[in-house]
């Protein structure tokens, strides 16, 4: 039968067949037992820890190993492989206690000497190649106490320092398995103390775990994971569809209907950290005048764009942080939606009907895409041509984003996973940051400057407030919304808790 | 012939140095692969100064461009930045499922595009021809990423007859290979069909049928032996033209195949990797239209390449 | 009949025993009503479409196609209507398809013709050329092109122009091969017949047939290549309607909204279907007696 004439035959059999419903959906899934397969986007194509910042690498390497401090869907920090810790006056010391009885996948003990060796290869020439190291610069070295005690020296006082050893980069190693085999291997071949090991890995195809029944924080109850990865979405969603995924990152807004309206399927929506706005570039006219950024801000209707192309998946936002971060001015309005204002304001800042204006985004948003061209159309009732300049993703954040080479509009979408204003206030608005290579205020730094150099809570909110202000009444960006990112799970999956930080975890994952 | 293959590996030679100066230049113009490992964190420029000595891209370019050269004489295409692997390991660990779609893809589309083209030529005009064209115009005005998701949503979606992508048995193979070999097939069949079209009114042809030789015989031994002269260069020509098209395809269907490997390597400039992909691709592209040439002598003894 | 008048005309061929045309001059028609169509729809796309293409209401997004009512084809995913960007689709596809054929075309035949009946230097010059550039994959050419350039139109028709002048190189240059080597060439030759004319009026005649299938071919599959591109994240400005375009940003919908991506699906077919049966057409005349 030649390729075409299959094709035509599969065609009439599916419409004969599709007519009459679809075929027993479980039989693939049920056919797995207790283990599960997920599918997500993106392989980070490296296991070790120190190697990547990718949200990719979170959903997997949760696994395979644990943190001193370990961070739980709720986003808050409870002991992990450390169980207590105390810190000097000065911040400069802290002392952890560490959990006893627990053993690394080869078979190592997991003591004080595997925590030296962890951060000394953090901070050595190993983590020197990865971009993890930076992220841990405060720290000077740390020093063995006892079999169970470390006590770790800071270069200078951190104040999020905890948070941090809840990240990539601080967790455990295993000393023995790293220096028998060196970094190559283990980045392929991983091995950590956490509740799943690993047991094998094929690049950009799967990556199969099987469940560590000594794990310290209680034995798994799925007996096997299996990561499968698929670039494409509508992909990933058709695996969950014929029953051969369980669990699905990523699942576009476009597809949701599809997800809800399957009896097998469930859609688990959850609210991220990140929030996406749109930017001005000051130094691209007309972006330079106040009235031109208010005019584009009042033009554009986000909740209308939040109700229809995402369907109800954001929250509004009127700063660029989420309800959740500190810093958060709660009483601060949503900009209003008044083309008739934008229309006046136009006129005021001389702005002729007709003009050109570009905005820049990464090409691999495909919700975004569809809001910027609904963005394009608003913009044009009041008067404004708008194009659209998508660029690949990896080039808009390493080069044209930093560089300043975007047009006089460009989106921006950031994660403060501190959920503290000042990370993302002190590098999307000092002068000079690596996102902000152009725009500078004098208030602005002014009020940074005040959040900065207190431990005052309160006077740090005060300043957060006045700063939340000046930016507003700057119009310098367009907060837009909170991004709500959409999980699949097949309904045999129980107990799976969506992570708004894109940290999968399977402790508590049984399957029907 | 000894002086012709030995001709043509000079020129090979040259054109493998001028591709891998050409790729290891151009993959520098497109971004820093230190910044890129920064995703989602905002470097520092001394983050950035120690992440690009490790890597090795703060040296010149010359200096980089000749280690990468002296290392691949000896088969040492270089270490990935992303995982640290050897690329050629990671080249033929790749490569399988890569040659077994564009085989398989191949095959399927040969299977169908020569009788199909052989029979529409010999009965030119007829409705059979005409239905064959038509099929042959449906078949290569899908885009191959739709194709293939039609192909997902009715095969596997709703018939569940096959997986909806990944690598993982025979079973897998074959919805991205019907998927390669119908549009392939498609463009094939056209073209033996215009090739024998063409050879058939040739008047050796017509000597042949003076001679009492039967029709079908005219046309396998005389007409579609030098048919196969555009029709070898065609697969010859899809050989490298092969991974563009591969590449959506092992995207749609989670394929972990060369595709995949250098699409990856080029987003998140690993420049090693796409060296290494690039040269070994016009490597083989290379034997493969040396192994064309000089099947055109086999084919028509009548055609001598002059050296 | 002198020598040099038996030269001096085309290629005599011998006629194959065949029926009658089924429908050709049909196809023919239908093929050309096809082309213009779309030529009409790129030209006249204000006064035939319509709506603005890019008037989007978020209030009738995804409209099923209801004949007779505002959005005879429907809406997409921001509620433009299909129909007026189809119609507006045609100008990007077509400039894409043809512009890059064009340029590609003519520069693969020329070097194919010389490297076909020189041979030598040229052969060998043009050849490596050629490998250089079918060695290179395309899709990493095209994204390390756009990442240095930016996106746009004329990035991709240059991509596309640059990858493709070698397969009309090879082509040509494989037919020329075949034909030169007949006693007709070669006897023209002999009685000192210029090489200029020997292959405007010889040669090249017979490559035209294989090079008006492969272009049409191009035509079509460089409008599909547009959509690959779109698909991979390197396309043009979304807001300006392009088929392959819309289909690639319609393939979430598949399943919830079809006419997003037939109706863009059958324009790039009926175009494509046109642009071959010219092709054939074509090819027919200029390969004549094979007729």
């Amino acid at each position: 039968m030649t390729g075409r004439t299959a094709l035509v035959f599969i065609l009439c059999a599916a419409m004969a067949v599709g007519a009459g419903g679809a075929v027993n959906a479980q039989s693939p899934a049920g056919s797995r037992g207790r283990s599960l397969v997920i599918v997500q986007g993106q392989d980070p194509q490296n296991w070790d820890p120190i190697a990547t910042f990718l949200l990719s690498w979170g959903m997997v390497g949760c696994q395979i190993f644990d943190g001193l401090v370990d961070r739980g869907t709720d986003l808050k920090l409870r002991p992990g492989l450390a169980t207590s810790w105390s810190t000097s006056d000065d911040g400069l010391n802290w002392v952890f206690k560490l959990r006893q009885g627990v053993t690394f996948h080869d078979g190592e003990p997991f003591n004080a000497a595997a925590v030296k060796f962890t951060f000394d290869r953090l901070l050595g020439p190993e983590g020197a190649k990865g971009p993890q190291q930076g992220n841990y610069k405060s720290i000077d070295h740390v020093q063995v106490v006892a079999p169970y005690t470390v006590r770790m020296v800071m270069k200078v006082k951190d104040p999020v320092i905890i948070t941090k050893l809840a990240g990539y980069g601080a967790m455990i190693v295993p000393p023995k398995y790293v220096q028998d085999h060196g970094s190559a291997y283990f980045g392929a071949n991983p091995v950590g103390t956490g509740p799943f090991k690993f047991v094998e890995y094929r690049q950009d195809d799967h990556l199969t775990l099987a469940a560590n029944r000594s794990y310290w924080g209680g034995a798994p109850r799925v007996s096997a994971v299996t990561y499968r990865f698929v670039p494409e979405a509508a992909t990933r969603v058709a695996e969950l569809q014929a029953g051969r995924a369980d669990i699905a990152q990523g699942v576009p807004v476009s597809q949701a209907s599809v997800v809800k309206g399957d009896a097998n399927l469930a859609l688990l929506p959850v609210g991220s950290p990140t929030v996406l706005e749109i930017r001005f570039d000051p130094s691209k006219p007309p972006a330079g005048d106040v009235r031109f950024r208010r005019a584009v801000i009042a033009a554009i209707d986000v909740q209308k764009i939040i109700d229809t192309i995402l369907q109800g998946y954001g929250h509004r936002v009127s700063t660029f942080q989420s309800p959740l971060s500190f810093g958060n001015d709660a009483s601060l309005k949503p900009y209003p939606f008044d083309p008739a204002r934008a229309k006046s304001l136009l006129a005021e800042a001389g702005v002729k009907a007709g003009t050109e204006v570009s905005l820049s985004f990464p090409s691999n948003n495909a919700d975004f895409r569809e809001a910027a061209q609904a963005m394009g159309s608003y913009l044009g009732a009041v008067g404004l041509k708008l194009t659209l300049t998508p660029v690949e993703q990896v080039t808009y954040f390493s080069d044209t984003l930093p560089h300043a080479k975007t047009g006089p509009i460009y989106e921006f979408g950031w994660g403060g996973w501190t959920l503290d204003f000042d990370n993302t206030a002190y590098l999307l608005y000092h002068k000079g940051e690596y996102w902000n290579p152009v725009f500078s205020d004098a208030d602005v730094e002014k009020y940074l400057d005040a959040e900065r150099t207190t431990n005052d809570q309160r006077a740090r909110l005060k300043a957060f407030q006045s700063l939340d202000r000046r930016l507003y009444d700057l119009a310098i960006d367009f907060p837009l919304w909170q991004s709500v990112n959409l999980w699949g799970a097949n309904k045999r999956v129980e107990g799976f808790v969506a992570p708004p930080d894109d940290r999968v975890r399977l402790l508590q994952v049984s399957t029907r | 012939m000894i002086r012709f293959v030995a001709a043509r590996a000079g020129g090979a030679a040259a054109v493998l140095a001028a591709i891998s100066l050409f790729v290891a230049f151009g993959i520098r113009l497109t971004g820093d692969p230190a910044v890129v490992l920064f995703q989602g964190a905002a470097p520092s420029a001394e983050d950035i100064k120690r992440i690009q000595h490790a890597l090795g891209t703060d040296r010149p370019f010359l200096a980089q461009y000749a280690g990468f050269v002296a290392a691949a004489l000896h088969g040492d295409l270089g270490t990935s930045f992303r995982s640290g692997q050897p690329v050629a390991g990671l080249i033929l660990e790749r490569a399988g499922p890569t040659l077994a779609l564009g085989l398989g893809g191949m095959l399927v589309a040969l299977a169908a595009a020569f009788p199909l083209g052989a029979y529409a030529a010999t009965h030119r005009n007829a409705l059979a021809d005409f239905l064959i064209r038509v099929g042959s115009l449906l078949g290569l005005s899908f885009p191959n990423f739709w194709l293939a998701i039609m192909l997902i949503l009715i095969v596997a979606v709703r018939l569940r007859w096959l997986p909806p992508s990944g690598y993982s048995g025979p079973a897998s193979l074959v919805l991205p290979c019907v998927t390669l070999g119908v549009i392939l097939a498609s463009t094939l069949v056209r073209l033996v069909r215009a090739s024998l079209l063409d050879t058939l009114g040739q008047p050796y042809m017509r000597t042949a049928r003076a001679k009492g030789l039967r029709e079908g015989r005219v046309v396998v031994r005389h007409g579609l032996r030098n048919a196969l002269l555009p029709v070898v260069t065609f697969v010859g020509l899809q050989f490298g033209a092969l991974l563009g098209g591969v590449v959506v395809l092992e995207n749609v269907f989670a394929w972990p195949g060369l595709g995949q490997l250098a699409l990856q390597a080029v987003t998140y400039r690993d420049y090693p990797v796409v060296q290494g992909v690039v040269v070994v691709l016009a490597l083989g592209v290379v034997l493969v239209n040396l192994l064309v040439d000089l099947s055109y002598g086999l084919l028509n003894p009548r055609v001598r390449v002059s050296s | 009949m002198t020598a040099t008048q038996a030269v001096s005309g085309p290629l005599p061929r011998a006629r194959p025993r065949h029926r009658r045309p089924i429908g050709l001059r049909l196809t023919f028609i239908v093929g050309l009503g096809l082309v213009a169509l779309a030529t009409l729809s790129a030209i006249a796309a204000p006064l035939l479409a319509p709506h603005a293409p890019d008037a989007a209401d978020l209030g009738a997004r995804l409209l099923p196609p209801r004949l007779g009512t505002l959005y005879p084809l429907g809406t997409d995913a921001i509620g433009r209507d299909l129909l007026s960007r189809i119609i507006y689709g045609a100008r990007v596809s077509l400039e894409v398809g043809v512009l890059s054929v064009a340029a590609s075309g003519l520069a693969g035949t020329c070097l194919g013709l010389l490297a076909g009946y020189y041979g030598g230097w040229w052969d060998e010059l043009a050849m490596r050329a050629a490998d250089l550039q079918l060695s290179f994959p395309f899709i990493l050419f095209a994204i390390v092109v756009i990442a240095v350039l930016g996106p746009g139109l004329s990035r991709i028709v240059l991509v596309l122009a640059v990858t493709q002048w070698a397969s009309y190189a090879r082509l040509v240059r494989s037919e020329t091969l075949a034909v030169r080597e007949t006693d007709y060439i070669q006897a023209a030759r002999a009685i000192g017949l210029a090489d200029r004319r020997i292959i405007w009026r010889h040669v090249l005649p017979n490559a035209l047939g294989a090079v008006s299938v492969l272009a049409t071919l191009s035509v079509a599959n460089n409008i599909l290549l547009e959509a690959a591109l779109t698909f991979l994240g390197l396309g043009v400005d979304p807001s300006i309607p392009s088929w392959g375009g819309m289909l690639a940003d319609s393939r979430n919908y598949i399943q919830t909204a079809w006419w997003d991506s037939t109706f863009p699906g059958l324009a790039i077919m009926l175009t494509v279907m046109g642009f071959n049966l010219v092709g054939d057409w074509l090819r027919d005349r200029l390969t004549p007696d094979v007729a």
